[in-house]
């Protein structure tokens, strides 16, 4: 391959098509771009999902605001269909009724869904409203549509203060209830509105340290239906795997220790705003590279110097990264997500803070200390 | 599986040499030697791509005064075991006794409208099937055949263009390797066949 081993093209984009929602989620990490940025009109979109037909992009990943509250949103799945593309859908739930289900079974809507995600983040109303106001039930029906009519859906609890008490009987719910084969979780992170809510929403160590071991018992008893990306069961996998790492000299073969290796997205994936801005990834809401209106985004995918940045960001070793020099995990950590690095410190050469292992650690035995 | 009208050839990277009491292989790729008995060597003989499994099962049948049944028995089990160490492949029907005929040289393929290319550069191309959540890697040479399945061109024109533009490709190995991927892509459905007016 020339360019290295770079793609000619991503494989996937990220696209949020709306930054309108019906909904104010306490820690929704989109609202400042919602408020800051305005949709396109249809014939952008579709004009840049012909420009991704010919790049012979394979899957993009529509999300919002709420996808379905853009009227025009079935030409714009018609658009991603007739350019070759097979597509999933992140969504609140709420306006999914009968007759959105009647519209996704027309053509080839159906065949080319990946899968359906919704977000439901607690047990019940008065645990899931606290952080997604008023929607529980819709949601749940939305998700029950989905379900029988045998839909792909996927469910995202993202864990956050108000629900971690609540995680056996969320699982129960989604698994035993509503008999699903499996379900996602992440964590509540302090951007977006989630940044003003932080002290309300987001877990201390403590509490992150309490949901890891939830969801460790929980599956002991699902065992493999629950999984993550990120958020604690993630963390504690990859804390564990620097534990054995450290204690054994033997690192894992499941992800570059000792590098800033954490993100492998900027070799397969873009992501795009509503407003046409072309980011990295909807993480790195601060790094625009460009608009689809009036940039290749073939171009910018092999010459934009930020993408080369965050491509050679792997080669940094830990040892080099600001604040991570003098750290005894340097060799075993990989410093997590860049674009909450970003956001966090202003830097993606950093480490993310909220996924500091010595941070941690240490602030777990300092909670522990004062409780005791 | 094997079956009785099969009809085999030899790979190009075996040379065989025979003796009054049997024959012994070279395998190129692996430097092995392999030795056989007189029968095996008869069969090899026969592995020309024009006899299939059941005429030479009949040969040696007469030749050695064996039931037909027996015979056939034994070149099966032999043929299982040449395949497998890659010694002959099953010849494409379509190139069945070396000739096509002048219908199946003027064979024309078209792409599936829904497949999707990635062009990789000289490393040659991926194919998507967003229907059936399908990948195929093309290597330069498939990424060629691929392109030049428009409608109009035959497969006998396929070939010829293929050995202009690649003048590494070995000429024998040429059309069963272009039969054999023309087959597959059809079979996977990434390829149709143009029917005949
Ligand atoms: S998190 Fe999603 S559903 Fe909630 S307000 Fe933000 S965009 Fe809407
Ligand atoms: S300081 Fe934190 S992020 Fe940096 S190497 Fe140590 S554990 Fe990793």
């Amino acid at each position: 391959m020339n360019k290295g081993t770079i793609l000619s093209s991503p494989k996937q984009i990220d696209i949020a098509i709306t930054g309108r929602c019906n909904l104010r989620c306490e820690y929704c990490f989109y609202a400042d771009e919602m408020v800051a940025r305005t949709d396109l009109p249809t014939q952008k979109w579709l004009n840049f999902f012909e420009e991704l037909g010919k790049l012979g992009v394979m899957r993009v990943c529509l999300t919002g605001g709420e996808v379905f509250t853009r009227s025009d949103f079935f030409t714009l799945l018609d658009g991603i269909i007739a350019n070759r593309m097979r597509y999933q859908i992140l969504s609140n739930g709420t306006l999914i009724t009968e007759n959105i289900l009647s519209q996704l079974s027309i053509g080839k809507r159906r065949l080319r869904m990946d899968s359906i995600q919704i977000s439901i983040d607690g047990s019940c109303a008065s645990i899931h409203d606290k952080s997604r106001p008023n929607s529980f039930d819709r949601a749940v029906q939305g998700l029950s549509l989905l379900k029988k009519a045998g839909y792909p859906v996927a469910v995202r609890v993202t864990i956050n203060r108000y629900n971690l008490h609540d995680l056996e009987n969320i699982a129960r719910f989604l698994l035993e209830d509503m008999g699903l084969p499996s379900f996602s979780t992440n964590e509540a992170m302090p951007i977006g509105s989630g940044c003003q809510n932080a002290a309300s929403m987001s877990l201390t160590s403590t509490e992150r340290f309490q949901a890891m071991q939830t969801l460790d018992h929980l599956l002991k008893r699902y065992p493999g239906r629950l999984t993550a990306q990120a958020g604690p069961q993630a963390k504690c996998k990859a804390y564990q795997e620097m534990e054995d790492a450290r204690e054994t000299g033997i690192k894992t073969t499941r992800w570059e220790m000792g590098f800033l290796t954490a993100c492998g997205c900027v070799f397969s994936t873009m992501a795009v705003y509503h407003d046409g801005s072309i980011v990295p990834c909807h993480m790195l809401p601060g790094v625009v590279l460009g608009n689809i209106c009036h940039d290749s985004l073939k171009e910018i995918w092999h010459t934009h110097p930020q993408m080369k940045a965050l491509r050679e960001r792997r080669s940094i070793p830990m040892h080099k990264v600001q604040g991570c020099q003098t750290c005894e995990w340097n060799e075993y950590c990989n410093g997590s997500c860049p674009g909450l690095a970003h956001q966090l410190t202003g830097d993606f050469n950093r480490a993310n803070p909220t996924d500091c292992y010595r941070k941690f650690l240490l602030e777990k035995e300092s909670n522990d200390a004062l409780r005791s | 599986m094997i079956h009785e009208d099969q009809i085999f050839v030899l790979s190009s990277h075996i040379a065989v040499e025979s003796f009054s009491d049997g024959a012994l292989l070279f395998m190129a790729e692996n430097r092995q030697l392999l030795e056989f008995n007189l029968t095996a060597d008869r069969i090899l003989s026969y592995t020309d791509g024009h006899h299939s499994v059941q005429e030479i099962a009949s040969i040696i049948a007469n030749m050695y005064d064996i039931p037909l049944r027996e015979a056939l028995q034994d070149t099966m089990i032999l043929y299982e075991e040449l395949h497998r160490q890659k010694i002959v492949f099953p010849e494409n029907p379509l190139n069945k006794k070396g000739i096509m005929t002048q219908v199946e040289r003027n064979e024309r393929y078209m792409r599936n409208p829904d497949v999707g290319l990635r062009e990789e550069d000289e490393d040659g191309g991926l194919l998507f099937n967003p229907d059936t959540n399908q990948v195929k890697v093309l290597n330069p040479t498939g990424l060629f055949v691929w392109k030049h399945c428009d409608s109009h061109h035959g497969i006998e024109s396929i070939i010829l263009k293929l050995q202009e533009a690649f003048d590494d490709v070995p000429e024998k190995e040429v059309r069963a390797d272009v039969l054999s991927f023309l087959e597959e892509m059809e079979k996977s459905g990434f390829l149709g066949k143009v029917l005949h007016e």
